[in-house]
């Protein structure tokens, strides 16, 4: 008898403290929406560079957090911008537009879209290089830059260019693949270096090519 | 899962005339998060039917609806409370006869149950748990039977999509009950 009235007094306090508050304000933040580059409509990205955008999601106590690897990215047109896997975009002509998106499992809401205007070179031959080098054994990154047609006409080609020595003897080239540190997902360019081994003449020639694009120029280098 | 349910029934049939029996339970419950400064009470109700002896073994199997009055999970400025939840629980039970007129028992098992939510990317939620139980038989005749009993839940839920992370809440659930049982 003892133990049932011990028991049920147990029980008796369960129930009464079963009788609890009930949270009615939720405890966990939830996604309000998603976008590409903290919601910039426009992006404008030259022919021969390339473009590491990153997507967003927003929450609704109004922090925020980086999803880039997490959503789908596609573009409107295939033939204008390509997209690597880690979402890298390399622009496939020299000018033209192209929608960007983005999305999330299908989940209504959950997408985004920015257009990306690709500027272009005023033409084949509005390029030149700018590298320099004379004496043996100095080594120089190889850089040309172009005039573009938004009258940019100092920009560095990053994209698309590739180089080479008409005497190796004389100058070599190596490349060396760079990963551009600034973006989260970091995209990859080339880096060419010369170097001038002994004295002689030389011609580096930069090799332009892609898609409407496809321009050689060379410069004569002597070397003492 | 067969091989456990098989060893349950091989530990009831040691003991002897095992009876089918069902039940139904009500109380109330108490949550109280682990991961989050949240509580939720609410009243439940168990539909349950097991096999096994009153003052021995048993296995029972048993329904759980639980009304839910918080909100806890859902954004909706629209929603008033989280879904009601459902769930099925499973459980071994040990009762004992110290000739005191009612048998005390305890009980072990687990569940799992879901209820609906209104987030932006999560609509409904399950959750499992570990159940651990206590409490008496009161019985009435050799048929009927009254229950008093205390029940412990340790409750993991589905994780929450943040899209950027996912966020798993758990809590421990409190739960007292008064129920009968018919065995036949």
């Amino acid at each position: 008898m003892k133990y049932i009235k011990s028991l049920s007094f147990i029980i008796l306090t369960l129930l009464l403290n079963s009788c609890g508050d009930n949270t009615t304000t939720p405890v966990t933040k939830d996604v309000n929406s998603i976008g590409i580059d903290n919601g910039s409509p426009i992006y404008k990205i030259y022919s021969t560079d390339f473009y590491a955008p990153s997507a967003t999601v927003y929450f609704n106590d109004n922090t925020s957090a980086t999803i880039t690897d997490k959503v789908d990215w596609t573009r409107s047109d295939s033939t204008m911008l390509d997209i690597s896997t880690d979402s890298t975009i390399l622009p496939l002509v020299n000018e033209g537009n192209s929608t960007l998106s983005i999305s999330y499992k299908s989940f209504k809401g959950m997408e985004d879209s920015v257009t990306v205007e690709i500027i272009g070179l005023d033409s084949n031959t509005s390029w030149n290089i700018v590298s320099d080098i004379n004496t043996t054994g100095e080594t120089v990154v190889l850089k040309a830059e172009g005039n573009f047609t938004d009258g940019n006409n100092s920009k560095t080609i990053i994209q698309n260019i590739s180089w080479t020595s008409s005497d190796i003897a004389i100058a070599s080239i190596t490349s060396e693949t760079i990963a551009d540190v600034t973006k989260i997902i970091n995209p990859t360019y080339t880096k060419y270096t010369l170097k001038a081994l002994k004295a002689g003449d030389v011609n580096i020639t930069a090799t332009l090519k892609f898609n409407d694009i496809n321009a050689s120029l060379s410069k004569h280098f002597t070397i003492n | 899962m067969k091989k456990i349910i098989l060893f349950f029934l091989f530990c009831i049939n040691l003991f002897a005339e095992p009876q089918t029996y069902i039940g139904m339970n009500y109380g109330g419950t108490y949550e109280k998060f682990t991961t989050a400064k949240a509580t939720e009470s609410s009243p439940f109700l168990n539909l349950k039917a097991g096999y096994g002896v009153r003052d021995g073994y048993g296995v029972e199997i048993y329904f759980e609806y639980v009304q839910n009055k918080s909100k806890i999970f859902s954004s909706d400025p629209a929603t008033k409370y989280d879904g009601n939840k459902y769930a099925i629980n499973i459980a071994l039970v040990k009762s004992f006869d110290f000739d005191i007129y009612v048998l005390p028992f305890v009980k072990a098992g687990f569940g799992a149950g879901s209820f609906k939510v209104a987030r932006t990317l999560d609509k409904r939620l399950s959750y499992g748990s570990f159940n651990l139980g206590t409490g008496i038989y009161i019985p009435i005749t050799k048929h009927y039977d009254i229950e008093l009993g205390y029940r412990y839940k340790s409750i993991s839920h589905e994780g929450l999509n943040l899209i950027s992370q996912t966020i798993i809440h758990t809590a421990n659930a409190y739960s007292a009950y008064v129920g009968f049982n018919f065995r036949y």
